[in-house]
């Protein structure tokens, strides 16, 4: 597959948002500035990159795969002192490990590195399938609230308001996406 | 369920979209035992860690020792399931692994902040429960309406129903359906108690 139809694929029948049910909470998705977005997409291609070859040379070599989530826990926790270090030495302040705004994210950048890391082994594959998985998340967040914002102006049955409402428009984009991903990617040789 | 500033809020209906990732993938019986025992693991080991580590060692510190601990625990479950089941591992094990940092696990993994949140110990396991039960549910329930019958062994399901509900699709409109009966059920509730 071509990295243009890498892209394709999992922005669309591959996405992870319906793929691993990541549906986003609120009204963040899809509300992005520039920089933040490529921070994010430049967080998911490393995070695919070193748990796709620490799973692959390290883990698997050994048959210590079930050791991954503590792999990635530790680059987790490593990556947040790197970053915390250079805010701090640019005099920036910097968000707290613990603080729940974050849990989102560090669950969609697991998400996406297991999902890449365990389909590609070449280097240049992980880091565009990491970027592009996360493009893809972002992009799908970014269909989604605007599927509810249009909701918003609709005559919704009470009960369905609110969460409800939110996984019945994310099951309809899971029914088109595994449509797209059906009737033309699963046609493609890999 | 609302956010503001990035800011996921607590409670029911925020929790079960937390736990949508293993819900998705929870379409049949084993793998919805397999993954509600995972997650009760996590989240139990990242609750009991954050309560009993002492508060001195700061809040970040205790978060990072629960996540690992959560960790720890998650990989043990992966290794259990492999000699249990392998075929079984191969199929859920993305999802076992995921399940440390899934929205409750996390939020268990904080520390409590006051005495009264450290006292609610017991009613936090008992969410626990409710949640890898629920898992579990959502996974017969959904292989049931997909194939027609509910088997606990994986890899035996036979039959076509309803095939949507073996998808993400499926598992999004019942976890919808769910979350709108639990509406009604929580206003009639607090309507017959006014």
């Amino acid at each position: 597959m071509s990295v243009i139809g890498l892209v394709f694929y999992l922005t669309l029948g591959g996405n992870v948002m319906v793929q691993w049910g990541l549906i986003p909470s609120g009204k963040r998705g899809g509300a992005f500035s520039a920089s933040t977005l490529v921070a994010f997409l430049a967080a998911a291609a490393l995070a695919s990159l070193a748990h796709g070859l620490a799973f692959r040379y390290l883990l698997s070599p050994w048959g210590l795969e079930s050791l991954a989530p503590i792999l990635f826990s530790a680059l987790l926790f490593g990556a947040f002192a790197a970053l915390k270090a250079i805010r701090t030495a640019l005099g920036k302040p910097s968000r707290p490990l613990h603080d729940e705004g974050l849990f989102p994210t560090t669950l969609v950048l697991y998400a996406v590195a297991l999902s890449i890391g365990s389909r590609f082994s070449s280097t240049w594959l992980l880091l565009v399938g990491g970027a592009a998985a996360a493009l893809g998340y972002v992009a799908a967040t970014g269909f989604l609230e605007a599927i509810m914002e249009r909701l918003e102006l609709e005559r919704v049955p009470e009960p369905f308001r609110g969460a409800p409402l939110r996984f019945l428009s994310a099951a309809l984009m899971a029914l088109a996406f595994a449509g797209v991903d059906a009737g033309f990617f699963s046609r493609l040789s890999i | 369920m609302t956010i503001d500033d990035g800011r996921v809020p607590a409670g029911p209906l925020a929790s079960i979209a937390g736990l949508a990732p293993l819900l998705v993938f929870s379409n049949s019986l084993s793998l919805g035992v397999a993954l509600g025992i995972a997650f009760f693991l996590a989240y139990s080991a990242a609750g009991a860690m954050a309560l009993l580590l002492p508060a001195r060692l700061g809040r970040p510190a205790v978060f990072a020792f629960s996540l690992t601990g959560a960790a720890v625990v998650a990989s043990l479950t992966a290794s259990a399931l492999r000699l249990f089941d392998p075929f079984l591992f191969e199929a859920a094990y993305g999802r076992v692994f995921l399940s440390v940092f899934t929205l409750p696990v996390l939020r268990a993994c904080v520390m409590p902040e006051t005495v009264s949140d450290r006292e609610r110990a017991i009613e936090s396991l008992l969410w626990g429960v409710g949640y890898a039960f629920l898992t579990a549910v959502t996974g017969a329930v959904r292989q049931f309406l997909a194939t027609g019958a509910v088997s606990t062994r994986f890899g035996a399901e036979h039959g076509s129903l309803l095939p949507i509900f073996a998808q993400p699709a499926g598992a999004f409109i019942l976890i919808a359906l769910a979350a709108a009966a639990f509406k009604v059920v929580i206003k009639a509730v607090r309507g017959s108690e006014s």
